[in-house]
């Protein structure tokens, strides 16, 4: 299983960082490979490429503001979702990203 | 591209960590905060640095919503990079469009306006956001009465990364 994912929020600093964090120490805990992209005040880092898309069963992205390059992850399930929430909840949207993948590929 | 990573020795140390801290306000909790890094002369003109902390709040809450905020300022009135820490006797209301929710633990980041201010200040936003998402440290935050414990966790936990 391999999940990329993509923070944002409106500054560009907290928010995406914390959101970003949390991700790669949840989809640690449940052995799950997660690449993610921040797009922060310093712009992109750690970008997702053509070839980490091929390999991702799904991708999580923020929508606290409209992230750049958003067509790159079209053809693959996408779970939508909020920095706060991923702070908070990030187990369950992990979760119900997996049970995404399921549903779109039985 | 400069790799040089920041060295947290310089930039956390008991003397800048309040753990019973008082206070009824963010406003009156940064003011704190900012007088104990005027002490330890690692800002100057204090007005000018908390200015600049509380305008970056209104445009992103830095409530982390796990009781914990982290405001941060980048001015030229900040002499060393440091990490403020306070815990407060009492939750405050940090922002009233979260609903109000409370905060008790509050990480001042406090960045030099230089050369490497970018670098700098995503290095230190990126190391506490993943201090903060660890169960354990956060237990230790809220319970811990050594500043000594709390500061060998985040060094532990930060040379993991």
């Amino acid at each position: 299983m391999k999940l990329v994912a993509v923070t944002s929020c409106p500054v560009g600093m907290a928010h995406t960082f914390m959101a970003s964090a949390a991700l790669k120490e949840a989809a640690k805990k449940m052995g799950i490979d997660i690449k993610v992209e921040t797009q922060g005040m310093a712009g992109i880092s750690n970008r997702i490429t053509q070839s980490d898309i091929q390999e991702a069963d799904a991708a999580i992205l923020t929508n606290d503001v409209v992230i750049e390059e958003q067509e790159r992850f079209e053809g693959l399930p996408v779970y939508t979702t909020s920095t706060s929430k991923i702070i908070k909840n990030v187990n369950e949207i992990i979760q119900e990203t997996i049970a995404l993948i399921k549903k779109e590929k039985p | 591209m400069n790799n040089d990573r920041v060295n947290f020795n310089e930039v956390i140390n008991p003397s800048i960590i309040d753990l019973n801290m008082e206070a009824k306000s963010k406003t009156e909790a940064i003011g704190k905060l900012a007088d104990i890094l005027i002490k330890e002369k690692r800002i100057e003109e204090k007005e000018v640095f908390i200015e600049d902390i509380l305008e970056r709040e209104k445009l992103e809450s830095t409530n982390m919503g796990v009781g914990v905020a982290i405001p941060h300022g980048r001015s030229s009135s900040v002499l060393k990079n440091s990490i403020a820490i306070a815990r407060l006797t009492q939750p405050i209301c940090w922002d009233s469009k979260q609903g109000g929710k409370s905060v008790r633990i509050i990480f001042l980041l406090a960045v030099c306006d230089n050369v490497n201010k970018n670098r700098v200040h995503l290095e230190l936003i990126s190391k506490v956001a993943a201090l903060l998402i660890q169960e354990n440290f956060l237990k230790t935050l809220f319970i811990t009465e050594s500043k000594t414990e709390l500061i060998d966790q985040i060094f532990k936990l930060i040379g993991e990364m």
